[in-house]
């Protein structure tokens, strides 16, 4: 009889305690903030949603076309305007370098906020050499009775101190591109590419890195800590999800300042 | 200490080790006690200070399951974990039948998970400290009923439970713990037949918490290229299924004499068995993949039905 008692009461603790209601749901609507404020633009941000892993979520009621969004820059408040597709701006703020801007607003219940500062525009940015020439590498190609010598690589300097980031973007300039090697069936490269980020004081670039001869755009971004953990290869490894490293609260993506300065490369053919 | 005719019963102790890398001495009290209300009806309680320097270290990985090793502590990245314990329980016992209720509590100090899956400072902290420390807690209660006499015996378990984490990097509240599981029940039957010895267990536990990606964004960068990012729920807010199985042997014994002889010679036995009878799809841990933008998820599961036929033969 005590058996059966006890067993009863193993029972009715199972199912009442199966009666509790377990929450499953994972997703929460946090908004994705876009924005990256260099000298001379004005202030603006994009705000965008995530792409659910389920198609069972609950989005909040806030259009992202619709929110008051704050920048505070030197303690005057800014309202950024909308202007639809969830983008923001204000032209009466011109962002400045060394200045430092700070932003919030309310989604779903939560206030959103970051802050970044703008650096300095680098300094002693130079060149190696403003013209390189190439071997163009189609079909016909074949190397020189003497030997074919590889041309020496371009030397990039500037002043890091302070060890800060700094990335490498070379655009070409040219309305049609020349390609230097023959792509064969493979898809033909970006006239655009990059280097990753360093906190060096300088870096080489060998000619075979440029796809395209022509006039090239070499342009040196000063950016922060969170702007080049974008960068970081293992965010997409199996191993971990590692998001960007920003000063966002309650939301994702990108809020920081990056400065610029440019220099020119010529790709020549070496006939 | 006996005192109260032998009724109570009182037992003290203390354990010292000294952990050469930190350089001190860690000194652990326990202590149990125990009333016999009646010849049957006992109440007990114990508790007791715990540390442990080879620690297991769980490392979050929600692509492809959560893996753990094993890692001595070093005092600083790794420190020593400890524990406190409390128990109390009452049991019944007759020559026949055994009863028994527990409640447990533990307190759990420098728990430590290691995990790639962090945001550091904006303004530039160091990526290569990837073990964090936490601390947490485990509580419930486990009921037993036990037949421990005549051809037919076995019990019937149930436990409900609760542990949970606190790490600052994961959540700013407790969350449950890997190891989670809110209900367990078991039950076990053996059936002894002149030389056959059957059994069967069935066991039921309700799903232990993951961590699952949530969501995905993209970001354009400065060559005008997109990255994808993708985003997690948070920790172990979601449950797999729950486990439950059914396992069933059979075991026959072999002698070896003549039919009537007194002084068979044991010369081993035959076993069949079958694990996971009706072959469950039991979770282990789920993996994700992503393919163009899309996360995809498999389940890889335990052991499904598995028969198995043993012989065993003792040797002179």
């Amino acid at each position: 009889m005590r058996f059966r008692l006890i067993i009863f009461l193993i029972i009715s603790v199972t199912g009442f305690s199966g009666c509790i209601k377990r929450d499953n749901s994972g997703f929460t609507d946090i908004p994705i903030i876009e924005s990256h404020l260099r000298p001379g633009d004005y202030l603006n941000l994009t705000v965008s949603r995530q792409i659910p892993f389920s198609s069972n979520v609950n989005y909040s009621a806030d259009d992202l076309n619709s929110l008051t969004i704050t920048v505070t820059c030197n303690n005057l408040d800014y309202i950024l305007t909308p202007l639809g597709d969830g983008k923001y701006i204000d032209s009466t703020c011109i962002v400045s370098e060394g200045e430092r801007y700070d932003m919030s607003f309310n989604y779903n219940s939560m206030n959103v906020s970051a802050y970044t500062e703008v650096p300095l525009r680098p300094s002693g940015f130079s060149e190696s050499a403003t013209t390189i020439s190439v071997m163009r590498m189609d079909s016909t190609f074949t190397p020189s009775v003497g030997g074919w010598q590889m041309p020496d690589p371009l030397i990039l300097t500037w002043d890091n101190d302070d060890a800060s980031y700094y990335i490498v973007v070379v655009e070409n300039m040219e309305e049609t591109l020349d390609p230097i090697r023959d792509f064969g069936d493979n898809e033909p490269r970006f006239g655009t590419f990059r280097k990753m980020p360093t906190t060096s004081a300088g870096i080489e670039m060998r000619p075979q890195e440029f796809q395209y001869f022509g006039h090239h755009r070499i342009i040196l971004y000063h950016v922060l800590h969170d702007y080049a953990s974008l960068y970081d290869e293992t965010t997409t490894s199996s191993l971990n999800l590692t998001n960007p490293s920003t000063s966002i609260k309650n939301g994702y993506g990108i809020f920081t300042g990056l400065n610029a300065d440019t220099l020119y490369l010529n790709v020549k053919e070496l006939k | 200490m006996k005192l109260f005719n032998d009724r109570l019963q009182i037992l003290t102790g203390l354990r010292t080790d000294y952990f050469e890398t930190t350089g001190r001495a860690y000194f652990e009290p326990r202590a149990s006690i125990s009333y016999n209300l009646t010849d049957r009806l006992v109440i007990k309680g114990s508790t007791g200070n715990f540390y442990q320097f080879a620690n297991r270290v769980t490392r979050e990985d929600i692509m492809s399951g959560n893996k753990e090793f094993w890692i001595l502590s070093d005092g600083n990245t790794v420190p020593v974990s400890s524990a406190i314990h409390f128990i109390a329980g009452l049991s019944y016992e007759t020559s026949n039948y055994t009863f028994s209720a527990e409640g447990y509590y533990k307190k759990i100090h420098n728990l430590t998970e290691y995990s790639l899956r962090i945001n550091a400072s904006p303004m530039g902290m160091d990526y290569n400290e990837n073990f964090f420390n936490g601390y947490g807690f485990a509580r419930g209660i486990e009921l037993l009923a036990q037949k421990n006499s005549g051809n037919l015996t076995g019990w019937v378990s149930y436990s409900l439970g609760e542990a949970k984490n606190h790490f600052d990097e994961y959540s700013d509240g407790y969350y449950p713990a890997n190891q989670d599981v809110t209900h367990e029940f078991k039950i076990v039957g053996l059936y002894k037949y002149k030389r056959w010895d059957f059994s069967a267990n069935w066991i039921y536990a309700t799903g232990r918490p993951y961590t699952a990606p949530s969501g995905a964004y993209t970001i354009t960068l400065l060559d005008g290229t997109t990255k994808d990012f993708f985003k997690v729920t948070a920790k172990n807010s979601i449950r797999l299924p729950d486990y439950h199985r059914l396992d069933i042997s059979a075991n026959y014994l072999l002698l070896m004499g003549r039919r009537g002889d007194t002084k068979c010679r044991e010369l081993g036995s035959v076993s069949f068995s079958i694990f996971n009878l009706y072959n469950r799809k039991n979770i282990w841990y789920k993996q994700f993949t992503i393919e163009d933008g899309e996360i995809l998820e498999n389940s890889i599961k335990y052991l499904g039905i598995t028969p198995n036929i043993t012989l065993s033969l003792k040797l002179r």
